[in-house]
């Protein structure tokens, strides 16, 4: 029976265990799936790594489909080519809520939630829904010029934006935005979260979820 | 819930989670206390405000040791009792929860009821601080005739009953009649309005309580009204969970245009959130929304109406209908008020959900409580300064707000807490029992707590019942049932 696949590759490298790549399958078989990683693992295994595993994730649920789908769908499906060489990172800078700027490097394709994931960045409550676009935690804001080369901006994003403590035009939601080299060197801004004593805001004093 | 197997080697940061982020959950900054004595924190309530409070406790202090007690066997609360069937990725925060539970630091203890099995006050003798965070378990009454009709049911119940409360489990609420009124106009009337219309195909792919869904399958319902006290303007729900309603498979919007009056007039001068909400209003009222062949069922927006009463059939014990004030909007935008007008307006109705907000109830008599405003009076989430007792959530700050704003809040609570330990406010030289004195009390009282790998027992044997019925999960519906796999 084909099912969607999301394949993680690992390596043990030198500085520790490090993703290689990523790529979703669409519809694979599972022998397809097999002849595919061998072939992946014959071609592409950096010189600094001396230790694969492979991890097969399946598909989520039918319910969560779909907007795993606007997700995944954001992220380039340049399966084979992205692997976390030095020279193919992308710099990015985030100014945290404390004013302290952290500056990392990351694979382009990578999700700025996924950038904040995997290099552990200390930013609070970030991320809660993992993705979904079921909340709005992993609100960014972006420089004017940078904001404008940004993709397109769905109605499913925006509805969420909408819920955002401090809410400005150059805003979007961290899982939507994949990195590209264009956006190398940008530098975002996490926005404060709410404080206990605050102006209710006009959309997010609603319970329920 | 996303499935998710890791076939050959477990690497712990991309483990269960792949958002779990070990920022989140293994100290950070390194600070102790100097006296070398690890601060002991009790936090009452197991659902996001619990969770998120203790995490980010967990995180700030690598010495500080944090008990949940929760009086269900299952934790998680409203995420699980609460966030609709058909929204699982709301529910991936369980995710995060099930690492802080996990964690080195973080003992869960289910099936203990705090002011009832143990009191606040023995809580406050074993450990160093309390945190409150149980939530709202109550509701807000409408306060009028006939609310205590056969038909008549709090949206707190019905969530519950769809969602599997044990306490709701024996609602049967009467699907009979054609068309329910939904008093309220929030993110929770609209969900309960989407559950009564969904169709079948939709919800039986979620972890909607068999009984439930059996229920919805025979249910007569083709029309929900939501009715409010004021206008389009000031509808609390968001446009995500109206975007859900319009475009719901074979249903069709129906509302009065004459409501919507002079409400393009002023769209341009809104935020841009209250601006989109109300151009969907308005696209949904003009039927310029999607039209669907076949659509058999309508929901629709009611303003401007209050209830007055609940009218009753001739058997004089269900619902035949509902009178309403009609009223006029003094002011304009957040700050409107609804003046009555002195016109009253019938509806014919089998079934009237009142979701006018939930309500906390003061568990303990010790602990202050505000039962005006139905919270526990407290400053950024320290209830009598000085005390060691704190609280977070919706218990603090009333019972709205979505679960991000609930994690913020928390993280406040934190805060504080964290604050007083550093400036000495809490003495954490004393050495407290913790857990130890409690259990052992609980112990001899008779009640069996349920551990987080207990949980995981009950969570496993929902997930296999569900597999059975190509479901997400069968969720247990009784107490009883949930101890007998727990401790099995």
């Amino acid at each position: 029976m084909n099912k969607q696949y999301y394949i993680c590759v690992w390596g043990h490298c030198d500085s520790g265990t490090k993703t290689l790549f990523r790529f979703l399958s669409l519809k694979m078989s599972s022998a397809c799936i097999r002849r595919t990683l061998v072939a992946v693992s014959q071609s592409f295994i950096p010189s600094s790594c001396n230790f694969l595993a492979f991890g097969l994730h399946f598909s989520p649920s039918p319910a969560a489909r779909d907007r795993q789908t606007a997700y995944t769908n954001n992220r380039r499906f340049s399966s084979f080519t992205r692997i976390l060489r030095s020279e193919n990172k992308v710099t990015v800078n985030f100014i945290n809520r404390d004013g302290q700027k952290i500056t990392v490097k990351a694979a382009p394709g990578d999700s700025l939630l996924d950038v904040v994931i995997e290099q552990n960045l200390d930013i609070d409550g970030f991320g809660a829904c993992e993705g979904t676009l079921a909340c709005s935690t992993c609100h960014l804001i972006f420089e004017e010029d940078v904001y404008n080369k940004l993709g397109p901006i769905t109605d499913e994003e925006m509805d969420m934006l909408d819920l955002a403590y401090g809410l400005t035009d150059t805003s979007r939601l961290g899982c939507q935005i994949c990195l590209t080299k264009s956006l190398e060197g940008i530098t975002v801004r996490v926005p404060d979260s709410a404080v206990d004593i605050r102006q209710p805001t006009d959309a997010g004093t609603s319970s329920s979820a | 819930m996303n499935l998710r197997r890791i076939c050959v080697l477990r690497c712990k940061s991309l483990l269960n989670s792949k958002y779990l982020r070990t920022s989140q959950i293994v100290g950070v900054r390194k600070l102790t206390s100097p006296s070398g004595s690890s601060p002991k924190v009790c936090i009452v309530g197991g659902g996001p405000a619990g969770f998120y409070t203790a995490q980010h406790l967990l995180k700030s202090r690598l010495d500080i040791q944090v008990d949940l007690f929760e009086r269900l066997p299952v934790p998680f609360g409203l995420v699980r009792f609460g966030v609709a069937p058909d929204h699982p990725e709301v529910k991936n925060v369980i995710n995060t929860f099930t690492q802080t539970a996990l964690h080195e630091r973080c003992n869960f203890f289910g099936n203990v009821g705090v002011g009832k099995d143990v009191s606040v006050a023995e809580l406050r003798q074993a450990y160093h601080a309390v945190v409150l965070s149980y939530g709202a378990e109550g509701n807000r009454r409408l306060g009028i005739p006939g609310e205590d009709l056969r038909g008549v049911y709090s949206a707190k119940d019905f969530v519950g009953w769809y969602n599997g409360l044990p306490g709701n489990k024996e609602l049967r609420p009467d699907l009979s009649s054609e068309t329910a009124v939904v008093l309220g106009q929030g993110n929770v009337a609209l969900d309960v309005a989407r559950i009564l219309l969904s169709p079948l195909d939709i919800l039986k792919k979620t972890d909607i309580t068999q009984p439930s869904l059996e229920a919805l399958a025979e249910s007569q319902v083709q029309r929900v009204l939501i009715v409010g006290r004021r206008g389009p303007l000031q509808v609390a729900c968001t446009i995500k969970e109206l975007r859900e309603m319009v475009n719901l498979p074979g249903t069709m919007p129906d509302m009065v245009t004459t409501d919507f009056e002079g409400v393009a007039s002023v769209l341009k001068d809104l935020s841009r959130p209250r601006k989109r909400l109300t151009e969907l209003l308005l696209k949904a009222a003009q039927g310029a929304a999607s039209r669907q062949a076949g659509a058999s069922r309508q929901w629709g927006f009611h303003f401007l109406r209050s209830p007055l009463e609940i009218l009753p059939a001739d058997d004089l014990t269900s619902t035949a209908g509902i009178r309403l004030a009609v009223n006029v909007l003094e002011g304009s935008h957040e700050g409107a008020r609804a003046v009555p007008t002195g016109e009253v307006e019938e509806l014919k109705c089998g079934m009237v959900i009142s979701s006018i907000g939930y309500r906390s109830l003061c568990i303990d008599p010790a602990v202050p409580f505000d039962h005006h405003k139905a919270i526990i009076p407290n400053t950024v989430g320290r209830v009598q300064p000085g005390a060691g007792l704190y609280c977070s959530g919706w218990v603090k700050r009333g019972p709205t707000g979505v679960i991000a704003t609930t994690m913020n809040d928390s993280f406040d609570t934190a805060r504080s807490l964290l604050q007083d330990i550093e400036a000495g406010v809490i003495d954490v030289s004393s050495v407290k029992p913790g857990s130890r004195a409690v259990l052992s009390s609980l112990e001899s009282r008779g009640v069996k707590w349920v551990s987080f790998s207990d949980w995981e027992k009950i969570d496993k044997e929902e997930v296999r019942r569900g597999q059975r019925v190509g479901r997400p999960r069968e969720k247990i519906l009784d107490v009883a049932e949930m101890l007998r796999v727990a401790h099995s």
